[in-house]
């Protein structure tokens, strides 16, 4: 039993550390219901965009900074999972992937102060470009919303087939590639004057396939997994989310604490602290 | 090569086909004669093998705990899950998902449906505007109409035959299966071993297909 307290005290700690980190930076905490429409709550920015938009005045400049804590559910699985859920809101260009991805990478050193930058790999997709890729392929605008779809439920292998069927149809950009060679294929169907100015902390790969979780996903999206679990341990992206009142437009990311700890875990399922 | 990646198959028709692609691939099958071992974790010969009820192949890929899995269309199709990419269509272990009921007449009026595919029954009768009330079983399905359990039928055919012997007809096909590769989107995107076996099972999918 001692292990097992010592280990939620480790566990806790942890989570102050990234608390107090965020509180420090500036951002403001936004507490999130975890019944939202009369269903568990599974994403904390729909939830924090609703709480925003019953304000008559909004903070637009600076941004407004903010983070929820809570545990998210799962539908499939049927279970919940702990989260920290951090949004930059602002006008579109306001926002800096540069400063989100330096919080992200700042919040990965808190939560893992041992684990090296080798341990992880960051892949990124781009809605928008997405899109152009594809009409540029030959895909009637009409048709994007399927294919969109079809990738937000995973199914890679019917989007290849439907491209593979328009004429000069090319795969390529659906499979995860590092810049190097994402770029100039990329330029090849769809000229992109602005890479996004996105830094490489850790290997990093383009792959137009990933386009986030949810629809309201609008720009880049990403997401950092563990090179050893294969597990997501954070993911997010620029958005735009139409409330009865308002339109926000902003970026964030989703720290998963339960895949940290698998990721941080020995064999026995342990975190060993010295 | 590959030889550090896990592949969970469906027991049943699916891992027989699989089989065969995983021999035709060159590695040794690791299950011999009437084994019930269900693990067998990868060695230097051949990538690690599962051998899992089709609804859960899902879960465990997902989860990390296969990089692969191999499944039905049909099976995907009632038990979506996002957390795995369907990357690959195998072609193979081919069936249809049909409505069946003692006459090829589409039913009147509002029906009750014995099946083991629930979701993908109401959706279809949703898209037909067409009031269904679904009754949900884990097997023999067939049995339903003759017992007076449910007139209609949702169930898998193969060659038709159980169907027949039940005194059954099909009323529309709403599904066409074939086995499907899943793969952690993690572990998709992430590793090249895994990527590396999508390949070697692509090049002879498609070499099976040019030759036919």
């Amino acid at each position: 039993m001692q292990r097992w307290l010592k280990e939620n005290r480790r566990q806790y700690e942890t989570f102050l550390r990234v608390v107090n980190f965020l509180l420090r930076e500036g951002f403001d905490p936004v507490p999130t219901d975890p019944l939202r429409n009369e269903e568990y709550r599974t994403d904390h920015t729909r939830a924090m965009v609703d709480l925003l938009g019953s304000f008559p005045q909004l903070q637009t400049s600076p941004p407004l900074k903010l983070f929820a804590t809570g545990p998210l559910f799962h539908t499939r699985r049927s279970v919940w999972a702990q989260a920290v859920d951090v949004e930059i809101l602002g006008s579109e260009g306001e926002i800096d992937n540069r400063q989100l991805l330096g919080i992200l990478k700042d919040l990965v050193a808190q939560l893992a102060p041992d684990l090296s930058d080798q341990e992880y790999t960051m892949v990124y997709g781009q809605v928008d470009w997405l899109k152009r890729y594809l009409v540029a392929m030959g895909c009637a605008p009409e048709d994007y919303q399927e294919l969109y779809r079809w990738l937000q439920q995973g199914n890679l292998q019917a989007v290849e087939a439907k491209i593979l069927e328009y004429p000069g149809g090319n795969v390529g950009l659906l499979r995860p590639q590092p810049s190097e060679k994402f770029f100039p294929a990329l330029n090849a169907s769809v000229p992109i004057t602005d890479p996004e100015g996105i830094p490489e902390n850790w290997t990093t790969l383009w792959d137009l396939s990933l386009v986030g979780n949810w629809s309201y996903y609008s720009g880049l999206v990403f997401t950092l997994y563990h090179n050893r679990t294969g597990q997501v341990l954070a993911n997010g992206g620029r958005f735009g989310i139409k409330t009865p009142t308002k339109t926000f437009a902003g970026a964030g990311f989703t720290i998963y604490f339960d895949v940290w700890q698998e990721a941080l875990a020995g064999p026995d399922g342990y975190v060993h602290v010295s | 090569m590959s030889v550090d990646t896990t592949v969970a198959v469906a027991k049943g028709r699916i891992m027989d086909v699989f089989q065969d692609l995983w021999n035709q691939a060159g590695f040794p099958w690791p299950i011999h004669g009437k084994s019930r071992q269900l693990w067998f974790p990868p060695n230097q010969d051949r990538p690690g093998l599962i051998v899992a009820r089709a609804r859960d192949v899902s879960i465990l890929v997902a989860r990390g705990i296969a990089d692969f899995g191999v499944v039905g269309m049909d099976v995907l199709e009632e038990y979506p899950d996002p957390g795995v990419m369907r990357v690959m269509n195998l072609k193979r272990a081919e069936c249809r998902l049909v409505l069946a009921g003692q006459s090829a007449k589409w039913p009147e009026g509002p029906l009750r449906v014995a099946t083991k595919y629930p979701h993908i029954t109401r959706q279809f009768f949703q898209k037909r505007g067409h009031p269904v009330e679904t009754v949900g079983l884990s097997g023999s399905v067939e049995l339903a109409p003759v017992i007076g359990l449910a007139p209609y039928i949702v169930d898998v055919v193969d060659t038709g035959q159980t169907l027949q012997q039940h005194g059954l007809t099909v009323v529309e096909t709403i599904l066409w299966s074939t086995a499907q590769l899943v793969a952690n989107p993690g572990s998709w995107r992430i590793r090249e071993s895994t990527r590396e076996f999508h390949q070697k099972l692509g090049t002879i999918i498609d070499k099976k297909a040019g030759a036919t």
